[in-house]
């Protein structure tokens, strides 16, 4: 079983992420934030791969905070990837984004976001919101626990649910 | 709610008075209810009448509560609704098969009415913050950031 205390923040703003910390402390809340600053970085983060193989340094996370509005690869493409994993698939995704359309908050639910938040720019609505979140899937809810499994190929069920394979909606 | 036991819709429905809360509680009592009920308001494009969240047992007669979600997941104009699971397992098994059959989030029912109280008031708390993805479709192509009314949700103002 992997170790999964820990969050993974997805921001390409340094000065959200410092924002987001300072709210995480604010809050109260002890387990680790760890940053990656692009959808490739967290790809590469949740894959183990390079630097991040370690597991013990980079345990995978309890669940991720994701910003949608990244460069390059923007955060519906990193959802789609992670629900494209079967190890991945069961991973908690928490959309937190500066600005929210009827459109984006459909297509991140209908992608496979768990949770959709809208940040606020002031700091006291943020750390709020931290507060519910922590309560929430810190304290209340049960999280799944993920990592690697051994996947067959070609296998026409999924191999965590024993159902067939879901629709991909990338 | 999605609930085939009688005390634990009692429970949940007292609960929600005991914090405030103004939501309309509505029960089905199995996974075959609840997807007729949802069929008739896509129908009668009512688009009011979705929930913001359902919340969801998974053991229940004749249509299963995974049953239930396989379906949801796959039903154009309801896919993306948030489902949290209420239920009496805690089985890592069900939560990781749960959560890969895409619900929002599992919760496990508590013992006494105390907790509740305490687990309902955490779960309104934290979904009124949500983007309301129930009436998203409704408001359409509103470009406008939604913090004004996440806030007021937040507020305890009504959020059903």
């Amino acid at each position: 079983m992997e170790n999964r205390e820990l969050v993974l923040l997805v921001e390409d703003s340094d000065d959200d992420a410092l924002m987001l910390r300072r709210a995480f402390k604010k809050a109260g809340i002890v387990m680790p934030l760890a940053h990656v600053k692009s959808g490739s970085q967290a790809i590469r983060y949740l894959q183990g791969a390079g630097d991040y193989g370690n597991r013990t340094v980079h345990p995978l996370p309890k669940f991720v905070l994701l910003d949608l509005g990244l460069p390059e690869m923007d955060g519906y493409e990193v959802l789609v990837w992670i629900r494209e994993q079967a190890d991945l698939r069961p991973l908690p995704v928490i959309v937190l984004t500066g600005l929210a359309t009827g459109d984006g908050i459909v297509r991140a639910y209908q992608l496979g976001a768990n949770s959709f938040l809208v940040k606020s720019a002031e700091f006291e609505e943020v750390v709020k919101m931290i507060r519910a979140l922590s309560d929430f899937w810190l304290h209340t809810a049960a999280t799944p626990v993920v990592g690697k499994r051994k996947v067959q190929t070609g296998q026409k069920t999924d191999p965590i649910t024993g159902s067939p394979k879901r629709r991909s909606l990338a | 709610m999605v609930e085939d036991r009688e005390d634990d819709i009692v429970l949940i429905k007292r609960a929600f008075k005991e914090i405030g809360a103004r939501d309309v509680i509505r029960v089905a009592r199995d996974g075959h209810e609840a997807v007729a009920y949802l069929r008739a308001t896509v129908l009668s494009q009512e688009q009011k009448r979705l929930p913001y969240l359902i919340l969801l047992d998974l053991k229940m007669p004749r249509m299963d509560g995974f049953e239930f979600l396989e379906w949801l997941r796959h039903e154009p104009g309801l896919e993306h609704l948030p489902v949290v699971v209420l239920t009496s397992s805690g089985e890592l098994r069900d939560v990781n098969r749960a959560y890969a059959l895409g619900a929002n989030s599992f919760l496990v029912k508590p013992n006494d009415f105390e907790k509740y109280v305490e687990l309902s008031k955490v779960l309104a708390r934290y979904w009124r913050m949500n983007a309301p993805a129930s009436e998203a479709e409704r408001l359409g192509q509103k470009s406008e950031a939604w913090r004004g009314d996440v806030r007021q949700q937040s507020n305890g103002t009504k959020a059903a």
